[in-house]
């Protein structure tokens, strides 16, 4: 039997450490998403308009939520929120900043540019249990 | 693997009833609700919760006594802060933050949304 729509879950996070705990905490957790993850700014993009390797839509569909790391190498994290916000087919798409940085300028950026959410990686990922709650959380209600 | 315990500080019962539905539904342990700031701190020190989600607007922004408090007994302590999307809160959130918030999230926090992605995760 076919499957029920699946929550799909596009992470962009450039640190393969952080993709890893990442991926394996929403593996634990109950929500079980069908987990895209590219690793910059311009691969995002790639993927939300179906460009380059991304061209397919079945293959690769539109995210229900994205998780998105501010410090990005090429184009910044705060970018790719400003793109997806001012474009009328993905603005409603719920955008999740991960960062590492408790520094006041990058939360008030990611805030005016709209994330639906912002959560320090410190605490995201302070241990597997953490990581598991926090992310079933945040995709849940972000 | 033992349940994960969360605290939820909502000034709304139903909020506090949709969101201990949401989260048991997950697997997460609701271990107590609160209404207000204070009820918040005393249910943390009680409970010890790995999560807490409060809502912003039980925070005592002036001072976010609560958020301090929970602070003092546990600087990393995962407190989570639900503020309202309709609302300019940008410079709360960097005084939330600066007082122990380690994230926020925007409400509305829909029944509707809630119940559809916990269905979908849940029909897998």
């Amino acid at each position: 039997m076919a499957k029920e729509k699946e929550l799909n879950i596009l992470l962009v996070e450039d640190t393969e450490e952080h993709a890893l705990l990442i991926k394996r905490a929403l593996e634990d957790g109950m929500l079980k998403p069908r987990l895209f993850w590219v690793h910059d700014g311009e691969e995002a993009l790639d993927f939300l308009y179906h460009r380059a390797d991304y061209a397919d839509e079945r293959e690769y569909p539109r995210p229900d939520v994205i998780l998105l790391d501010l410090r990005l190498p090429g184009i910044s994290g705060v970018e790719v929120l400003e793109q997806i916000k001012k474009e009328e087919k993905l603005k409603d798409i719920p955008v999740t900043v991960l960062t590492v940085s408790d520094e006041d300028e990058d939360i008030l950026r990611c805030y005016q540019a709209g994330a639906r959410g912002h959560v320090l990686k410190s605490a995201a990922l302070a241990d597997r249990a953490s990581a598991q709650g926090i992310l079933d959380a945040i995709v849940l209600l972000g | 693997m033992e349940a994960l315990k969360v605290l939820i500080g909502d000034g709304s019962s139903f909020m506090r009833i949709m969101l201990t539905s949401a989260l048991d539904s997950l697997g997460l342990k609701v271990v107590a609700t609160a209404k207000d700031g204070q009820e918040v701190a005393e249910k943390y020190s009680e409970f010890k919760p790995n999560i807490v989600l409060l809502d912003l607007a039980i925070a005592d922004v002036n001072d976010f006594a609560a958020m301090r408090a929970i602070g003092h007994d546990n600087p990393s302590a995962a407190i989570i802060l639900m503020i309202p999307e309709k609302m300019d809160m940008a410079d709360v959130i960097v005084d939330a933050v600066r007082a122990g918030a380690k994230g926020y999230m925007r409400k509305p926090i829909s029944p509707s949304e809630l119940k559809a992605r916990i269905g979908s995760a849940l029909r897998r």
